[in-house]
């Protein structure tokens, strides 16, 4: 009998088209040089190459859409399911075949200049064109059975699946973080996070209504901690055997072990599946705290994070260090921005020119260099105040021209600006000054009086644009939640209406863009010290994009869905111009950046971490429906 | 003296003329309502004397003072304010936020004590809630408790119009105007919404202006009625009197009718 015959046509045909729609990412992640480029990264040795990666994604995923494509009412059984994913898959497969013939036949790399010998190798596996499409097809339809397979499971399985795979590949990716961690670690930081965990714990549950006795326990407990981790900073506790079992060396960098994955895969697994309860529990328990609890909590997770900043940097070693500090960087831009554009709604593409002047400003008042006509020499923080100062008239500068100006105007006269800035640094005008296209050098490093923060110190670096950060957060919050923050609220909502109330709409727009300048060049003065050199180049409209799309894809107008923008789009992905944790991936950067901000557009435009705030805003009808269920609202007015 | 006066006022959007030869005044403590047919010019009226839009020639006077060229926030720091025809409340934050940030112009306390929250700005903030708290009472239990940190878009359309008047009222005005404060409500709302307009004046002293098309409102509410016909004033005086006047029944009835 055939199984596909309680199907209904309609899935079939939609089974068929998700398959060709398979068949076209197999071809395009190969042809843009994905399978080549990232197939010497192991993500599980000896198994699972990254490229192999991308394309079993592929074909798992077109399984699972055309399973799920067939409705409940369809009456499609289990089985029916499964055969749908496996006529996507199979049809998937044909397309690659076709195109692995057509690769295997003509020479096309004079145009598609990614499809190399060595790409055609590995797909066919090294074993000629047979193989290939024998494994296009065989495997097509076995990954799109798997995906429509994993479709049917519950969904505390399937999470439990995926999330575990996940973690495999978490655990893979992480391995330069993870090894140093496990290398590094010393008793001092150890007992240091035990000793600020514990005291915390006990603070919170016993004087959580004090703030003073908190502030001042947790205050004592970090000294203690940073005392502690100094002092036994020499005893190593001995963990580098984990990550000397779980990776091994490869030539396209360190690769998880089949036993290690397979460990970390069960162990997550077990955890999803044994904890699932619990963790219910604990989200219902969170949605019902008290505002005060609520605090009390948040409280705590700050000083977690406190904490994490405190003593991470002393075992992640140069490499994470470094990272994080860029990370930290584009963080600071980014709570600007989110000032201006996710407080006060102004879209301005131009940020960088504050980056820009900033940068400029530090650079200028502080370089020994010779090469220029003046050069005060100043020190770090006496310059710092002329950075403050500079970044407000230009602040002022780019505001005043678009007051009355909106949405895309502003965006386009904005974008102008930033590129105006970048010229006239780069201009022969202000050579003697500025440095023209040689820009400054001889920066020199930070005298904080016991120490001197070299930029090449990655740790010390680190500890002080952190410091930066959580000033800058700090202001982000009190401003938000204030009169201040909420005319910029209302301005975002209705400019003319905001104004109507008596929200002096110059005086906000221009405190905005003042506010956000400020944090932009700050940030710009730290980025000149670290580098210790800066040219115009540096500051091209990348920047301003990718400071625009990590607030956008970790959450505007919320701190930490900023800090998890930029985790995502820095740390992982790699910046403008540095590359992040998955430096495989650095020359796709611009195509994943596209990707991402498609799908955060499509799926989730409020971004990973968004505000409620937003959140609400763009999913009005649900948020209604809640509250209709919840008897909170009345349709209709009762009398 | 009057509270409000407007002399020979001229308004014309690229040829249509909405306001021609404008004269009409309010007094303080008055409560006046302005009618006449959809087009004839009355939100008009609302937009140049709140600043929103600048007349091509005549003259506004407040409290005996020019107030043409004089922008929106300032105006409402003279003290006047207003409300939407078409509703325009904040519509993604709270009820509470809308009224708070309508004090915007009776407060003061700027970004550098907003950071280091100092005495004087926890003063201001408890105070800008206690006054908002106390506005939003004066609709009853309609605005109060759990709907303080509701969503505006999440009131039903009658709650967003008493949000929008609570708003006005957070302003602290001396004149406020109304625009169509009643249109889409049922009869009890609408009711409702008469009775508070006469506390307004009555409870707050505040004089009133208001549009509205609903008859047996401008019966109940007004000290004198102001009729316009395209963009001229046809009639004023008491609702009797501006209900027989002949221009006014001519301008009704001259032209197709409609509810709102
Ligand atoms: N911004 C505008 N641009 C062009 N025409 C306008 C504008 N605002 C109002 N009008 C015109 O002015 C006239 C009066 O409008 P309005 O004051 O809204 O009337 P009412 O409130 O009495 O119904 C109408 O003919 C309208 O089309
Ligand atoms: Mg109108």
């Amino acid at each position: 009998m055939n199984p596909l015959a309680a199907t209904s046509q309609d899935s079939v045909r939609s089974a068929v088209k998700v398959g060709l729609l398979g068949g076209l990412g197999y071809i395009f992640v190969s042809a843009v040089g994905m399978v080549e480029g990232l197939g010497e990264k192991n993500v599980i040795d000896p198994i699972l190459s990254l490229g192999y990666l991308m394309l079993i994604w592929v074909g798992l995923w077109a399984g699972h859409r055309a399973g799920a494509g067939a409705l409940p009412g369809d009456g499609v059984s289990v089985v029916g399911r499964v055969w749908l994913g496996i006529v996507a898959g199979v049809t998937g497969g044909l397309l690659a075949s076709a195109f692995l013939i057509w690769i295997n036949t003509f020479v096309v790399r004079e145009v598609f200049t990614n499809i190399s010998p060595a790409l055609i190798e590995l797909l066919n596996l090294r074993q000629g064109l047979g193989t290939g499409v024998a494994v296009a097809i065989g495997g097509g339809a076995l990954l799109g059975g798997a995906g429509a397979a994993i479709g049917t499971l519950t969904p505390l399985m399937r999470r439990a699946l995926t999330g575990s795979f996940l973690w495999v590949l978490i655990v893979g990716f992480l391995e330069v973080i993870l090894s140093q961690i496990f290398r590094e670690i010393d008793l001092g930081v150890f007992l240091a996070f035990l000793i600020v965990g514990v005291t915390s714990w006990i603070l919170l549950r016993n004087f959580g209504d004090s703030q003073r006795v908190l502030l001042g326990g947790l205050l004592a407990a970090f000294v203690v901690g940073v005392l502690v981790s100094q002092a036994l900073s020499e005893v190593n506790l001995g963990l580098r055997f984990i990550p000397d079992f779980a990776y091994i060396n490869r030539v396209g960098g360190r690769a998880l072990t089949l036993s290690a994955a397979a460990i970390v895969f069960l162990v997550a697994f077990a955890a999803t599946v044994l904890f699932d309860g619990r963790r219910r529990a604990m989200r219902a328990r969170l949605a019902a705290l008290e505002p005060a609890e609520r605090q009390k909590w948040a409280f705590g997770l700050v000083g977690v994070f406190v904490g994490l900043g405190v003593f991470l940097p002393m075992i992640l070693g140069s490499v994470v260090n470094e990272l994080l500090s860029t990370t930290g960087l584009f963080l600071l831009m980014g709570l600007g921005l989110n000032i201006v554009i996710g407080y006060a709604g102004l879209l301005d593409l131009g940020y960088v020119a504050f980056f820009a002047v900033g940068a400029y400003t530090m650079a200028i008042l502080t370089s020994t260099s010779t090469a220029r006509n003046w050069a005060p020499e100043l020190s770090f923080w006496e310059a710092l105040p002329f950075v403050v100062l500079a970044a407000v008239v230009a602040g002022i500068l780019v505001g005043t021209p678009v007051i009355r100006m909106r949405g895309d105007y502003l965006a386009i006269v904005t974008l102008g600006f930033g590129e105006i800035a970048r010229i006239l640094f780069l201009s022969e005008w202000f050579s003697g000054v500025t440095g023209g296209a040689l820009g400054v050098t001889k920066i020199p490093p930070i005298e904080l009086g016991f120490y001197t923060v070299k930029g090449t110190d990655t740790q010390a670096v680190l500890y002080l644009v952190l410091a930066f950060v959580a000033l800058a957060a700090f202001v982000s919050y009190r401003l938000q939640d204030s009169r201040i923050g909420r005319s910029w609220m209302a301005m975002r909502e209705d400019e003319e209406v905001a104004e109507t109330m008596g929200v002096n709409i110059v005086k906000a727009k221009l405190l905005a863009f003042v506010m956000g300048a400020i944090l932009a060049g700050v940030g710009g003065a730290l980025f000149a010290v670290k580098f210790g050199t800066i040219f115009p180049a540096s500051f091209s409209i990348i920047v301003s994009i990718t400071v625009l799309v990590l607030i956008i894809v970790g959450g505007m107008g919320n701190i930490p869905g900023v800090a998890v923008g930029a985790l995502v789009m820095i740390g992982i992905l790699g910046g403008s111009n540095s590359s992040g944790l998955l430096r495989e991936f650095a020359e796709f950067k611009l195509l994943i950046y596209g990707a991402l901000m498609l799908y955060m557009m499509l799926n989730r435009p409020e971004g990973l971490l968004p505000s409620k705030r937003l959140a609400r805003e763009l999913h009005q009808e649900e948020a209604v429906q809640d509250a209709w269920l919840q008897g909170e609202i009345e349709q209709g007015e009762e009398d | 003296m009057s509270l409000l006066k407007i002399v020979r006022l001229h308004k014309d959007f690229g040829g249509v003329i909405a306001i021609n030869a404008l004269d009409f005044h309010v007094d303080e403590g008055e409560i006046v309502s302005v009618i006449g047919p959809n087009g004839a010019g009355k939100t008009t009226v609302f937009n140049l004397i709140t600043g929103m839009q600048a007349p091509d020639s005549g003259e506004i006077l407040f409290e005996g003072e020019t107030i043409i060229g004089l922008t929106p926030d300032v105006l409402t720091g003279r003290g006047i304010a207003r409300t939407f025809q078409n509703v325009r409340v904040f519509a993604n934050m709270t009820v509470l936020e809308n009224v708070m940030v309508a004090q915007h112009c009776r407060t003061s306390k700027g970004a550098v004590s907003a950071i280091f929250r100092t005495a004087g700005f926890r003063r201001e903030e408890e105070e800008i809630r206690e006054r908002a708290a106390e506005v939003l009472s004066f609709f009853g239990t309609r605005l109060v408790g759990y709907r303080f940190d509701q969503p505006a878009f999440m009131l039903s359309y009658a709650n967003r119009r008493r949000l929008e008047v609570a708003r006005a009222i957070a302003t602290q005005p001396k004149v406020v105007l109304l625009d169509e404060p009643t249109a889409g409500m049922n009869p009890s709302e609408t009711r409702e919404m008469t009775e508070l307009i006469g506390r307004l004046r009555d409870d707050r002293g505040i004089t009133v202006v208001v549009i509205e098309h609903e008859m047996k409102v401008v019966r109940d509410v007004s000290d004198r009625v102001v009729v316009l016909d395209h963009g001229e004033q046809i009639a004023e005086g008491s609702y009797e009197e501006v209900t027989s006047d002949e221009n006014v029944i001519e301008a009704y009835l001259g032209r197709p009718a409609r509810a709102h």
